[in-house]
């Protein structure tokens, strides 16, 4: 059975070149525009993997962790953060919402393969 | 799974490769005569670049940094740089073959240094290879090879969890960066009532062979970092080394262990045997060493897997430190040259090799079996303590300290070869190369040991002395007394250590980083080992006989077809059944033989126990025996093999025991003082040959007669009859012995009769050819298969029985005036040869009308020919006089049971197609009976008289 990640992001371009390199890859993937969108989408969705931009209108990356981790059926599930600075801090920040690990844009389609078969192999 | 996507990539990689290379090749050729053609030279360079990216993507950079090297060539040709010639050709197709076997061996190549010639060659091609081109060849070549080994330990947050991170998928990723062999720390594992599921207690310790850098290694535990304990600590390690196994301790493990330490034990066993004969000889040394040496190792790696859950007196622990002790020893004889080599190691080592033996064999069964001897294994230098220790449960004896013992002896073993070598090399010994090298293994030995101790100062010791050892070719000998005091210094340390706390599994420190000489060839053999499958023996069985009976089922096809065309009148219908009956007879005749196949195996599996025993027999009796063996290739079916141990085990026995003469006899009469014993097999149509010969007393009929009589079992009279062959086949009744004295070997009386019955059992006969004083061979002869064999049906007074193929050597009809009485035995004169000769009816009596009464003479009809079937039964010949020869059948022989199985005259029945039961004759055995009829001492044979129609109620 084919893992189901969502992806969510506020840059179309982002969107479509994640769905573009897991679908090659056998994934299934959800797209949400921002944290609602997410939220909503879940309804009861097997969801495998979180792949989050942090800097989203409305309800941050970071927000949508800790609410995601918060939810008895995600409790395990790998959350996985894409974020421009590579700082100790925001990786911290991220860690203690509850994220799994963090991607540094711009990245390529082999090193989103290797980070989410990292965590959601 | 990383390592699924991997492999997949690696499978379409494959495929796609093998597209390509198929292409390229035949490109490349083209091109040879077409060197100019534009468009080749495209698909050519097309070619090689896709190998190269995908390759790449497929995670395999050897190769494709090895397809880079050829894609130069090709550009080079393209820009006109470079003409392609024969030359070019040729190393182009060379490399192409590289490539292949890189794609099949998923880049895992045994032999690197074959990319390194024909990179070279390759470089030398271009037209403007520059120096620098060579340079930054070898440097890639060399980045490749640096491998390190990275000692890890992992010990995520207990809440680790919570992060979305599941810490097996870390450990599965860097399983796929080397060879990775790991050990769970169980200390924190709290009791059952106490655990929270949700937190993870456990700690890993890695061990990773890999070329990857250490950021690579880390880069798997980034996300991790912040709340776990990471430490990884790297060394460099040898190109070639390798785990043993990425050993998970599964059923497979254990049965590729138990299946490569027998080969590993039989190879001790025949090394050892070499080694006493050959002392001078290098190879059986280095041979028993590498088996030992495997074995021990092979042990090792299934214990670091599991040594908590193991019982201390476990076979592995045994094997391990028999193995070890035994390895040592055989080190210690390499190092020391010839005059080290006394008989009373051997003698140790083949006591060490009967311990490991019984392990491995109660291994397999998964049984506990303590070495019972303890002055044994104090002889090798253990301490049969050691084990008793453990059998007391001791809670706190933990893999720790028996992780300390462990070390604790390997380091006493390596201080001992160091110091006995550097002895040695004082004392000006000739062979110092490879005294030199044994110092320098024990020492890394050690230093791998006290590493993986976390031994620190005892490692920052010795390190100097390693170092002074690299210096090649061999250091001076006034640094002896230094390199001594040294590893004085380094004793004492081990001396005083304790063992430490915690939980630290086992690992057996020697094996950790050693070179993999064998270990390909055994991961080759387990791989070959899995394309076979294992076959419960009674299905194998099972087939067989259904195989059996559809042979002797199709044997009623012809009679149905001749019952249609003759009594039917339908010839058309007749014909076509014969046709299909012909079809189904050759399919179940290839179906037959292809079974048989399944159960043959080869006579080495019976024969290479036979060495060893003559050789501890000959040392039990003082006596010199030199025994060769012949044709263990030839297969016979796995029945008859395992029955036929026990008889050649009496007959070998009775030659050392009864055949062979003393050495001192032996010289008086002038033969050469080691006798010669020689076991021997040979095809012979549809029977296997088996001579067991000896080259001593020979039998002697007079001596065996009077020794019968005395016993009891013939009276003088018979005795007086027997003739020579006779006589000697009296070794074979039960409770006769021709030894003077009854020996722990042989001389009860049992035995030679074991061999007889067994044969029988096997339908096999047995033939003695003896001369005095030049010795013995008893020639067996037994069919290869018991399962299915041919028979001539015959009628005699008007029952139908069946006469085994084997025995009849001739089928003739003979005028009934040839038959003569001489002395009240008929003979007759057949093909220019007289025989004796009976009547079946007579010899079985089976004449109704003649039941009660005894019967007169058969009177012969002068005019009538007599069907007469001569009759080879051991070693004898004789003619049977029958009413019919019926025709040629199939038959599965069934033994007879019950009240009916004493009838010696029948082998068994037979169950026809047409469902009738038909007797099988037993030719050796109506001998028996012929002989007594003619000499009138005619056995109520009427008693034992059965009709087949009896026998389908009982069967």
């Amino acid at each position: 059975m084919p893992k189901t990640i969502m992806t969510i992001d506020d840059s179309p371009t982002i969107r479509q070149m994640v769905k573009f390199t897991l679908k090659i890859t056998d994934y299934q993937v959800i797209e949400a525009v921002d944290g609602p969108d997410a939220l909503a989408k879940l309804n009861g969705q097997r969801i495998d993997l979180f792949l989050s931009d942090i800097n989203m209108p409305g309800m941050n990356g970071f927000e949508l962790a800790r609410k995601i981790r918060s939810m008895p059926a995600f409790k395990f599930t790998p959350i996985v953060l894409l974020t421009t600075e590579s700082d100790q801090a925001k990786k911290a920040e991220g860690k203690a919402a509850g994220a799994t690990g963090w991607i540094v844009k711009p990245f390529s389609p082999e090193q989103l393969i290797a980070v989410i078969k990292r965590v959601c192999p | 799974m990383t390592n699924d996507l991997l492999a997949q990539m690696r499978f379409g990689f494959r495929q796609e490769a093998r597209e390509l290379l198929q292409e390229l090749n035949s490109v490349v050729l083209a091109l040879e005569s077409e060197p100019d053609d534009r468009e080749l030279l495209d698909r050519a360079f097309r070619g090689v670049h896709t190998l190269k990216g995908s390759g790449g993507t497929a995670g395999m950079k050897e190769l494709s940094a090895f397809a880079h090297k050829l894609e130069e060539i090709f550009t080079a040709a393209r820009e006109g740089k470079l003409q392609v010639n024969s030359e070019i050709t040729d190393c182009t197709l060379k490399s192409l073959d590289l490539i292949e076997q890189m794609v099949e061996t998923e880049g895992d190549l045994a032999d690197r240094s074959k990319i390194e010639v024909i990179e070279a060659a390759l470089a030398n091609l271009l037209p403007n290879h520059a120096a620098a081109t060579l340079a930054s060849s070898s440097a890639t070549v060399a980045a490749v090879e640096v491998r390190h080994l990275y000692r890890i330990l992992f010990k995520p947050h207990t809440t680790i969890f919570y992060s979305g991170t599941d810490p097996k998928n870390l450990l599965d990723e860097l399983f796929t960066l080397g060879q990775c062999r790991l050990t769970a720390r169980l200390g924190e594992l709290p009791a059952l009532d106490q655990m929270d599921p949700e937190k993870c207690y456990l700690a890993w310790e890695i061990e990773l062979i890999s070329s990857l850098p250490e950021e690579k290694i880390r880069e798997v535990f980034a996300f991790v970092e912040f709340e776990s304990e990471l430490n990884i600590s790297a060394s460099a390690c040898d190109e070639t080394s390798r785990f043993d196994n990425p050993a998970v301790f599964t059923g497979d493990a254990l049965r590729d262990f138990f299946a490569e330490g027998q080969e590993q034990l039989t190879g001790v066993e025949e090394s050892l045997l070499m080694l006493e004969s050959n002392p001078s000889a290098a190879e059986p040394l280095d041979g028993l060493f590498r088996c030992l040496h495997n074995l021990k190792g092979n042990a090792g790696v299934l214990l670091s897997e599991r040594t908590c859950d193991l019982p201390p007196n476990h076979p592995l622990f045994y094997i391990q430190r028999v193995g070890h002790a035994s390895e040592s020893l055989v080190e210690e004889m390499r190092a020391n040259g010839q005059h080290a080599i006394e008989p009373e190691k051997i003698e140790l080592l083949f006591a060490g090799l009967d311990i490991l033996k019984k392990q491995v064999s109660s291994f397999d069964r998964n049984l506990l079996a303590p070495v019972d001897d303890k002055e044994l294994l104090k002889r090798f230098g253990l301490s049969p303590d050691l084990f008793a220790r453990h059998q007391s449960p001791a809670p706190e004896k933990t893999a720790a300290a028996i992780d300390f013992e462990v070390f604790s002896e390997t380091a006493n073993q390596c201080f001992e070869v160091l110091g006995t070598a550097l002895a040695a090399l004082a004392g000006g010994a000739e062979d110092a190369p490879s005294l030199w090298k044994t110092c320098s293994r024990s020492l890394k030995t050690l230093i791998a040991a006290a590493n993986f101790q976390a031994l620190g100062p005892l490692s920052d010791l010795l390190r100097p002395v390693a170092e002074l050892h690299n210096k090649a070719p061999a250091p001076s000998v006034d640094r002896i007394p230094w390199l001594q005091t040294q590893l004085q210094k380094a004793m004492e340390w081990v001396r005083q250590l304790r063992p430490v706390n915690g939980h630290q599994a086992i690992v057996t420190p020697t094996d950790t980083c050693k070179p993999s000489t064998k270990q390909s060839s055994g991961n080759h053999e387990s791989r070959a080992a899995h394309a076979s499958i294992r076959v419960d023996q009674e299905k194998l069985d099972k087939l067989m006989r259904v195989v059996g009976e559809l042979l002797v089922a199709r044997g009623a096809l012809p009679l149905l077809a001749q019952k249609i065309s003759r009594q039917d009148g339908m010839t058309g219908a007749g014909q076509e059944v014969k046709e299909i009956g012909g079809t189904i007879s050759r399919i179940a005749d290839e179906l037959q033989s292809t079974v048989m196949g399944l159960r043959m195996m080869p006579l080495r599996t019976v024969f290479q126990k036979f060495p060893r025993m003559i050789r501890d027999l000959a040392r039990s009796m003082n006596k010199e025996v030199s025994f060769q063996t012949s044709g263990e290739d030839i297969e016979m079916d796995k029945t008859v093999l395992e029955q036929i141990g026990d008889p050649l085990m009496h007959l070998l026995r009775n030659a050392v025991d009864h055949g062979l003469e003393t050495s001192d006899k032996r010289k008086i009469k002038g033969k050469p003082t080691t006798g010669a014993i020689t076991l021997s097999a040979a095809n012979e149509a549809n029977n296997v040959i088996i001579r067991v010969s000896d080259d001593g007393n020979g039998l002697d009929a007079e001596l065996l007669k009077n020794k019968a009589v005395t016993k009891g079992i013939i009276t003088s009279d018979q005795a007086r009859e027997l003739n020579d062959q006779q006589a000697y086949q009296l070794i074979f009744s039960a409770g006769f012995s021709t030894a003077e004295k009854v020996t722990d070997v042989s001389g009860r009386g049992v035995g030679m009769d074991v061999v007889k019955t067994n044969l029988r059992h096997l339908h096999g006969s047995i033939e003695i050819d003896t001369r005095a004083g030049q010795g013995t061979t008893f020639l067996i002869r037994l069919p290869t298969s018991l399962m299915v064999s041919q028979g001539i049906l015959l009628k005699s007074a008007g029952e139908e029985y069946i006469l085994p193929m084997d025995n009849a050597r001739d089928l003739v009809k003979i005028p009934a005036n040839a038959v003569r009485s001489f002395r009240d035995q008929k003979m007759a004169h057949v093909r220019g040869r007289v025989f004796p000769v009976a009547s079946l009816d007579e010899l079985l009596d089976s004449s109704k009308s003649h039941k009660s009464q005894p019967r007169p003479e058969l009177e012969f009809d002068d005019q009538a020919d007599l069907p007469v079937a001569i009759i080879q039964a051991n070693d004898f010949q004789y003619g049977l006089i029958v009413d019919r020869f019926v025709t040629e059948v199939e038959v599965i022989i069934k033994p007879l049971s019950g009240e009916l199985a004493h009838l010696r005259m029948f082998l068994g029945a037979t169950i026809m197609g047409d469902g009738r039961l038909v007797l099988v004759l037993n030719p050796a055995e109506l001998f028996q009976y012929f002989h007594a009829e003619n000499k009138k001492q005619r056995t109520r044979l009427s008693e034992t008289t059965i009709k087949s129609q009896d026998l389908v109620t009982c069967s």
